[in-house]
C-alpha cells in the first residue's frame, strides 16, 4: 500500500516514503530524521539532501504547532473544484519540522488566529481515501 | 570568466497588445511582435542567424517560429523555463551573439494562454518524493499564503497590509493606463482593491495580475554592428537565471517571505553589471508582480528595500512613476495579463524604451540603468531571471 489512496488526486503508488501512507492508516502523522546528521524532513524523505545518506529513520508528530501562515482556496484547481471553498495552513512543529496542509472542515475561517496551537492528525477521505490535516487542540 | 556586460547590444524590439486576443493564434503574435522588431532594427527576416523561441504552452519546437516567419534553414531552439521563459530567451540570443557564432540573433516569447482552461496547466512537483500526488495549491493560493506569512512574521494586521497591496495595485493600474499594449488600462481606487472578490485569503482579485495572450521580441547583435545600425541602441548589463533545487523547503528554517532565487540571481546580476548598491544606481524596474506580494517581497530580495521595509517604501511612493525607484512604469502582469513566456520580453521591451527615451507619457526623467526580473513556479522550485540593461 501506497500513495494511490492518499489525498483527493494521485497517480501511482510508488513512492520511497510508501511507509508514510501505513503509518497514516494507523493513526500516526510521521516524518523522518537523518541518523548521521539529525535533520529531521516534512514532508518526510528517505534521502538525506544535507549529507546525501539514506540513513532515515521515522518519527511520530506529537504535540501542538503552531499556525504560521494560511489562505482560503476559493478557487479549487483542477479535480479540486468541488472541494472550495478549503484552508490551506501552514504549522510549526518546532525540531525543524514546518507542515503544510488542510485545516480541518470544522475550522472556520472567522476562527483562524496566527499563532494559534495545532495538532496535526490522519484523516479519512470519501471513497477509501486518506489524508492528515490540522485540527483544533 | 568574462561577463555579458557590454558584449551584446538590443537594436530592435517588438510587442503586441496583451490581452483576450480571439482572432488571433500563436503564429499571427509572433509575426506582429517580429515584424515590429524587424522594423525598429531596420533589418529584414533573411538578416537573422539564429532564433530562439520561448513558449510553455503554445507550440512545440523551434518550427514554430520557422514556419511563422518562414526562416530559410537557420537554427531555432525552443526554450521553455516558466515564468522566466521569455527572459531566458533572451539570454540563449545573447549568449550566441557574445559567443562569436553569430552576428544577429532574435528571440521571441509567445504564448496563448486565454486558450486553455485557467491559463495553463500546474504540472507542479508533488510534495512527496516520486508520488505523483495532485497538490490542491493553485498558484494565487500559494501566494496568498506568503502573504499571510508576512503578516505573522512582521505582525502587520490583515486591512493594514491589504491597503499596503491595495497602493501596489494601483500605482500598477494607474502606470497601465498609459500602455497601449496593455489587457487592462484604467484606473482604480485604493478602496476597490481592498474590496475586491476574495481570490484566496489575503489575495483579493485587484491583488493578481490578468490571463492574456501576447508576444514580444528583441533582435541582438554586438555592440560594434549595433553603431553601424543606429545611435539608440542598449546595452546589456547582466542576465542572471536560477532554478531551485528544492533548497528552500529542504531548510527547515525557510521563513517563506523571501524568494532565494531571486536573492541569488540579482546577486549574480549585480556582479555582472558591476551594481553595488542597486537602490541607488537602478533607475528603473520591471519586476514580477504576479501578485501584489510578489512584487512587495522582489523588493526587498532585489535590495531596493531592507528586509521587511517594503512596505514603508510603498507608502512613500518610491516605486510610482515620480519615486526614486519607479517599478513597472508599464502597468506590469497587473495590467498585461501573464503570457508566461512573452512576459520577460514585453519586460525588456518597456527598458528598453526608457532608456531609449520613448516611453512616451511614461517617459521617466533619469533613465541610464534599468533592470528585470521573472519569477516563476512553486517555493523551492522557483525559475528566476533577473537581467540588467543600459545606455551606450
Ligand atoms: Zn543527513
Amino acid at each position: 500500500m501506497g500513495f494511490e489512496n492518499f489525498g483527493t488526486v494521485s497517480f501511482t503508488a510508488e513512492a520511497k516514503a510508501a511507509d508514510f501512507i501505513a503509518y497514516l492508516e494507523a493513526g500516526k502523522v510521521m516524518a523522518t530524521r537523518c541518523r548521521q546528521c539529525g535533520a529531521s524532513y516534512f514532508p518526510p524523505k528517505m534521502d538525506c539532501p544535507r549529507c546525501l545518506l539514506s540513513d532515515m529513520e521515522w518519527f511520530e508528530i506529537k504535540g501542538n504547532g503552531k499556525l504560521s501562515s494560511y489562505t482560503v482556496v476559493n478557487y479549487g484547481p483542477a479535480g479540486f473544484e468541488a472541494d472550495a471553498p478549503y484552508i490551506l495552513a501552514l504549522g510549526e512543529f518546532g525540531d525543524g519540522i514546518q507542515i503544510f496542509g488542510r485545516l480541518s472542515r470544522d475550522i472556520e475561517e472567522k476562527d483562524i488566529e496566527l499563532g494559534m496551537s495545532l495538532m496535526v492528525s490522519p484523516v479519512k477521505l470519501p471513497d477509501d481515501r486518506i489524508a492528515y490535516e490540522f485540527r483544533r487542540t | 570568466m568574462k561577463g555579458i556586460k557590454d558584449r551584446v547590444a538590443i537594436v530592435g524590439m517588438g510587442c503586441t497588445q496583451f490581452g483576450e486576443l480571439w482572432d488571433k493564434n500563436h503564429r499571427d503574435l509572433v509575426v506582429d511582435a517580429c515584424y515590429e522588431a524587424f522594423e525598429d532594427a531596420g533589418i529584414e527576416p533573411k538578416d537573422i542567424q539564429m532564433a530562439w523561441y520561448g513558449s510553455r504552452e503554445t507550440g512545440f519546437t523551434g518550427t514554430q517560429l520557422a514556419s511563422a516567419l518562414k526562416l530559410e534553414y537557420i537554427p531555432v531552439s525552443r526554450v521553455e523555463n516558466f515564468c522566466a521563459g521569455g527572459t531566458d530567451t533572451f539570454r540563449n540570443a545573447c549568449y550566441a551573439v557574445a559567443s562569436g557564432v553569430c552576428d544577429i540573433a532574435l528571440a521571441v516569447g509567445v504564448e496563448k494562454c486565454k486558450d486553455h482552461s485557467g491559463g495553463f496547466n500546474l504540472d507542479i512537483l508533488e510534495p512527496f518524493d516520486r508520488s505523483m500526488v495532485e497538490w490542491d495549491l493553485p498558484p494565487a493560493s500559494q501566494f496568498a499564503q506568503l502573504a499571510t506569512r508576512y503578516m505573522y512574521h512582521y505582525g502587520w494586521k490583515y486591512e493594514e497590509l491589504k491597503r499596503i497591496f491595495a497602493m501596489i495595485d494601483v500605482k500598477n493600474h494607474h502606470n497601465g493606463t498609459m500602455s497601449p499594449n496593455a489587457q487592462f488600462r484604467r484606473e482604480i481606487t485604493v478602496e476597490q482593491a481592498m474590496n475586491a472578490p476574495i481570490i484566496s485569503h489575503p489575495l483579493g482579485l485587484l491583488d493578481a495580475c490578468g490571463v492574456s495572450d501576447g508576444s514580444a521580441a528583441a533582435i541582438v547583435t554586438t555592440p560594434e554592428i549595433a553603431k553601424s545600425m543606429r545611435k539608440d541602441y542598449i546595452l546589456v548589463k547582466a542576465i542572471a537565471l536560477t532554478n531551485g533545487a528544492g533548497q528552500a523547503i529542504l531548510q527547515p528554517e525557510y521563513d517563506f517571505i523571501h524568494f532565494p532565487e531571486t536573492v541569488a540571481a540579482a546577486r549574480n546580476a549585480y556582479k555582472e553589471a558591476e551594481i553595488t548598491n542597486p537602490r541607488q544606481e537602478i533607475d528603473c524596474a520591471e519586476v514580477h508582480d504576479c501578485f501584489a506580494i510578489t512584487e512587495l517581497i522582489t523588493y526587498e530580495d532585489l535590495g531596493f528595500s531592507p528586509r521587511g521595509k517594503g512596505p514603508e517604501d510603498v507608502e512613500a511612493g518610491s516605486f510610482t512613476l515620480t519615486g526614486n525607484l519607479p517599478v513597472n512604469s508599464d502597468g506590469g502582469l497587473k495590467c498585461f495579463g501573464h503570457p508566461l513566456s512573452a512576459s520577460g520580453l514585453r519586460m525588456i521591451y518597456e527598458i528598453y524604451h526608457q532608456l531609449q527615451g520613448k516611453a512616451g507619457p511614461r517617459q521617466l526623467k533619469k533613465v541610464d540603468i534599468g533592470l528585470t526580473h521573472n519569477i516563476g513556479g512553486i517555493c523551492g522550485f522557483f525559475n528566476c531571471t533577473v537581467a540588467v540593461f543600459g545606455k551606450p
